[in-house]
């Protein structure tokens, strides 16, 4: 799995790609505790590259969903491929992220709040 | 149960003017019910009956509604919000010449179960702390008080985030709001406190700084369960336990998740 970060008008967008699921929960907890760790809370998560994703791979993104929510931030996601659409709706992840079309509408539905 | 006796103040007075709702706070329903019941509810299972809610703000309401669902609960009476330490003085003849535990508990706090509760009652039984804290620690803290230790690592003060300096606005260990108190230390300290801080209230959590002054131990209970820690102030606290109460559901659908993506992998060769 590739973990991909860029930052955009104060918002981290992260972008997966391949399997999100426990062979590489390690890595992908890891980036997302150096993005805690710098202080940002505003996080776009990129899912257009994922191929597969597991209960462990899952648990990875609702708890970096808990961890920012608490606080001042949010967890927002867009590019879903169709199995993880089915997924989402599947487990009712979808009624916890706030899911968007493109990149460029994630980024944006921080606006009114933007800041890390 | 085991230990000591113990008695809990479940704080319930507040009115939650965030809310955007003229129904006291402690009544907004997560999961269906009023949260002050889910907290109530997690007392008991904790092994707590004796339970003293302080209420407030739309009291006949909270009362009644507490009142249909369990009996025995005894009410103490905040007219005036002074803050949280004022909230407990009010129950202090419940407390009087009560030897035990005392656990204070928000009401706005409905995702606290009642292992955790039990944790920090028992952390007390088993060091003879004079109070016990239930903390957390994130890497980006809410506006929670900050838990100051000093060079021991004993926990010497909370300082509320509106009164902390930077530095101890750069602690990630925080205070969650629920502890366990020895109930003679309590009352001694709750007469000891003052109101000289931003907000100009009496705040429970000076009375660790008092106890910790006096020489006294406070001990801490570390959760690594984030959802616990929320205390329901605002809509949009209220819609992040909507969304805690669907993850509860996803979790236990990862098995089958588990199962869809090992048909889905490529297999070997």
């Amino acid at each position: 799995m590739e973990v991909t970060t860029e930052r955009e008008d104060g918002v981290a967008v992260v972008a997966l790609k391949g399997a999100v699921d426990a062979e590489h929960a390690d890595h992908l907890r890891a980036a997302f505790g150096e993005l805690l760790a710098a202080g940002v809370h505003n996080i776009v998560i990129d899912l257009s590259g994922v191929v597969v994703v597991d209960g462990t791979g899952l648990a990875e993104l609702v708890n970096l969903f808990k961890r920012v929510r608490i606080g001042p931030g949010d967890v927002r996601l867009y590019g879903f491929p169709t199995w993880v659409t089915v997924i989402f709706a599947m487990t009712r992840l979808n009624k916890v992220f706030d899911r968007f079309e493109t990149r460029e509408a994630a980024v944006a539905s921080f606006a009114p709040a933007a800041g890390t | 149960m085991t230990g000591r006796a113990a008695k809990a103040v479940l704080l319930a007075a507040g009115q939650g003017k965030r809310m955007g709702s003229d129904l006291p706070k402690v009544l907004h329903p997560v999961d269906g019910k009023p949260m002050v019941i889910h907290c109530l509810e997690a007392s008991m299972a904790a092994g707590i009956d004796d339970v003293i809610l302080v209420v407030g703000v739309g009291r006949d309401l909270v009362t009644d509604a507490v009142d249909d669902a369990y009996d025995g609960v005894e009410y103490a009476f905040q007219d005036e919000q002074l803050g949280t330490g004022h909230a407990v003085m009010q129950a202090r003849s419940f407390l009087d010449g009560f030897e035990g535990n005392v656990a204070v508990l928000y009401g706005d706090m409905p995702m606290l179960t009642a292992e955790t509760i039990r944790s920090v009652v028992d952390r007390r039984d088993a060091t003879g702390a004079a109070a016990v804290v239930l903390t957390i620690e994130l890497e980006n803290p809410p506006d929670f008080g900050r838990i100051v230790r000093n060079g021991d690592g004993r926990v010497v003060a909370i300082v509320e985030a509106r009164d902390a300096t930077a530095e101890q606005l750069a602690v990630r260990e925080v205070n969650v709001g629920a502890y366990c108190f020895d109930a003679a230390a309590l009352l001694g300290a709750l007469d000891r406190l003052g109101s000289a801080n931003a907000q100009g209230e009496y705040y429970l959590t000076d009375v660790i700084g008092i106890l910790a002054a006096d020489g006294a131990l406070v001990e801490t209970v570390v959760t690594e369960n984030i959802e616990e820690t929320l205390g329901i102030n605002d809509p949009e606290h209220l819609d992040f336990a909507e969304k805690l109460r669907h993850i509860r559901y996803a979790e236990k659908m990862y098995p089958r998740v588990d199962a869809l993506a090992r048909e889905r992998r490529p297999k070997p060769g």
